[in-house]
């Protein structure tokens, strides 16, 4: 892939690449490119070497190609091909695999869910119209004891959202209790026979 | 039981959308773009031994909001002073005080960007780098981070790399034919010259309501043409003609805002004294002379945009 404008796309040459001050040669806008020596690094990957002597250790995977390393999770011998380096450790593709499915690698992880946040919008939200609050600040406080040992953001983040989750709900629940007590307590009318 | 360290430190602040946000992050050895949409985060991670070049290409100044801004000001500053309603007074004043943070929000921003980054396969625009200012403190710290994992390029290095024989020559240009969106705004102002004079000579038709519509269509299609013209339309008389328009409209908006917010008082007026409140009819958008103004500019505008249209066409 070439480096191109950000505006037009149009290819940026070498010669401008680190500069200040360079323009695009087609919309003439201020285009500055910090480029890195990863952009020189050919783009494949290393090839597998061939087995020399049948009594070198050969890949798991392809018995014909010499292994360089073994399995961080189960041993198994991995040559260039099949090691998948991550975090300093060295992974097959099938541990990499059911390390993504099972989510025990935290570097693979792409999406979660922030379960604080859904209690906090359960507690609060259903409030505005009073007596969806009757299913809002139950579910919201199973929410808050369900998951309040998940995982949440990868990123520093604290549970205060899953405390004052709790503190909504458990004052909703006292409000819809008072005001059933209330409504219980209220005088009847009284039927007058005639 | 100590809170374990996160390995990431903040790189941006958030750049916020209505569903969420987008924010840079650094790790140990990669850069973390989160996606955040509320209830969710997305996480995307580009290694620093991968990133080959970060494209940051500055946009041109927004003239046109800035002008839209200005004018919204405008007619809010205008309107709190022509009309007596204290209601209708504190909309207006709503209406410049939101006009006049945004456009100091967006000058205290400063000046706008595009931020790209670039590995061997993929090409991410990252979103949370807009503003040249954060482009800049951006820069500062991923700089010498990706730099401590792959060594610097200099210039000159940088200028020996093979990449695929691409023309850098500028593109030839490609052909738009001009749209006929001019000629259409130049015979609605013809149109609207007659329903101008109309609504005087014939105060009972109720012509001024259409004239609300067709004065506002002429400002969005003045809107759009202009807008459309970058690049597309070599022409230039018709453009000078249009933006001499814009002085008759603001010219037209003032005295129809006025008109407008003279029977709304007297609406509000009959609320509050319990009298019969002046119906759609008694609203008069334009007095004689004001009618005839506005009647002659656009006549004159038509009339010079239509030939000017005609003649410039290229053929």
């Amino acid at each position: 892939m070439g480096i191109v404008c950000g505006a037009c796309s149009f290819p940026i040459a070498p010669e401008n690449w680190n500069h200040e001050g360079a323009r695009c040669p087609a919309c003439a806008q201020r285009v500055q490119v910090l480029a890195f020596p990863a952009i020189k690094k050919a783009h494949t990957g290393a090839a597998p070497e061939a087995l020399a002597e049948d009594t070198e250790a050969s890949c798991f995977y392809h018995a014909e190609s010499r292994a360089v390393v073994p399995c961080s999770e189960c041993g198994r011998f991995l040559c260039h091909l099949c090691d998948i380096e991550l975090e300093g450790r060295h992974l097959c593709p099938t541990c990499f695999q059911s390390g993504i499915s099972s989510n025990r690698l935290e570097a693979m992880e792409t999406r979660r869910t922030l379960y604080d946040t859904i209690a906090l919008i359960i507690s609060t939200l259903p409030v505005l119209l009073f007596w969806p609050a009757l299913i809002g600040a139950p579910t919201a406080l199973y929410y808050v004891i369900r998951r309040w040992r998940t995982p949440l953001s990868i990123l520093p983040r604290t549970r205060i959202r899953f405390v004052l989750a709790a503190l909504f709900a458990l004052a909703e629940i006292a409000g819809i209790v008072f005001v059933i007590w209330t409504l219980f307590q209220l005088p009847r009318p009284r039927v007058v026979s005639r | 039981m100590a809170k374990p360290k996160s390995i990431y430190t903040r790189l941006t602040g958030r750049k916020r959308t209505p569903l969420g946000y987008t924010q840079l992050w650094l790790g140990p050895d990669h850069l973390l773009l989160v996606r955040n949409r509320r209830v969710s985060e997305q996480y995307q991670r580009f290694s620093l031994a991968d990133i080959q070049a970060i494209v940051v290409t500055h946009l041109p100044d927004q003239m046109l909001l800035q002008i839209a801004v200005l004018a919204a000001i405008g007619v809010g500053a205008g309107g709190f002073f022509a009309v007596s309603s204290i209601f209708v007074k504190i909309l207006f004043v709503a209406m410049a005080a939101f006009g006049l943070i945004v456009m100091i929000s967006n000058i205290a921003l400063g000046p706008r960007c595009l931020c790209h980054l670039q590995t061997a396969v993929s090409r991410e625009l990252l979103p949370p780098v807009a503003r040249v200012r954060t482009t800049r403190a951006f820069l500062e710290r991923i700089s010498p981070a990706i730099e401590a994992v792959q060594g610097s390029l200099t210039p000159e290095q940088a200028a020996t790399v093979e990449f695929p024989a691409t023309p850098y020559e500028k593109p030839p240009d490609v052909p738009h034919p001009p749209g006929y969106l001019p000629e259409a705004l130049f015979v609605l102002f013809l149109v609207d010259a007659a329903l101008v004079l109309g609504s005087v000579r014939f105060p009972q038709a109720q012509l001024s309501s259409i004239l609300l519509t067709t004065i506002s269509g002429e400002i969005v299609i003045l809107t759009v043409a202009l807008i459309r013209r970058a690049g597309r339309d070599p022409r230039r008389v018709i453009y000078a003609v249009m933006i001499l328009a814009i002085l008759g409209l603001g010219w037209d908006a003032y005295h129809l805002g006025g008109s407008f917010f003279a029977w709304a008082n007297g609406v509000v007026e009959a609320g509050k004294q319990k009298t019969t409140p002046p119906s759609m009819i008694a609203w008069v958008g334009f007095t004689q002379p004001v009618a005839i103004f506005a009647a002659t500019w656009r006549i004159a505008a038509g009339v010079a945009g239509l030939a000017a249209a005609w003649l410039e066409r290229p053929k």
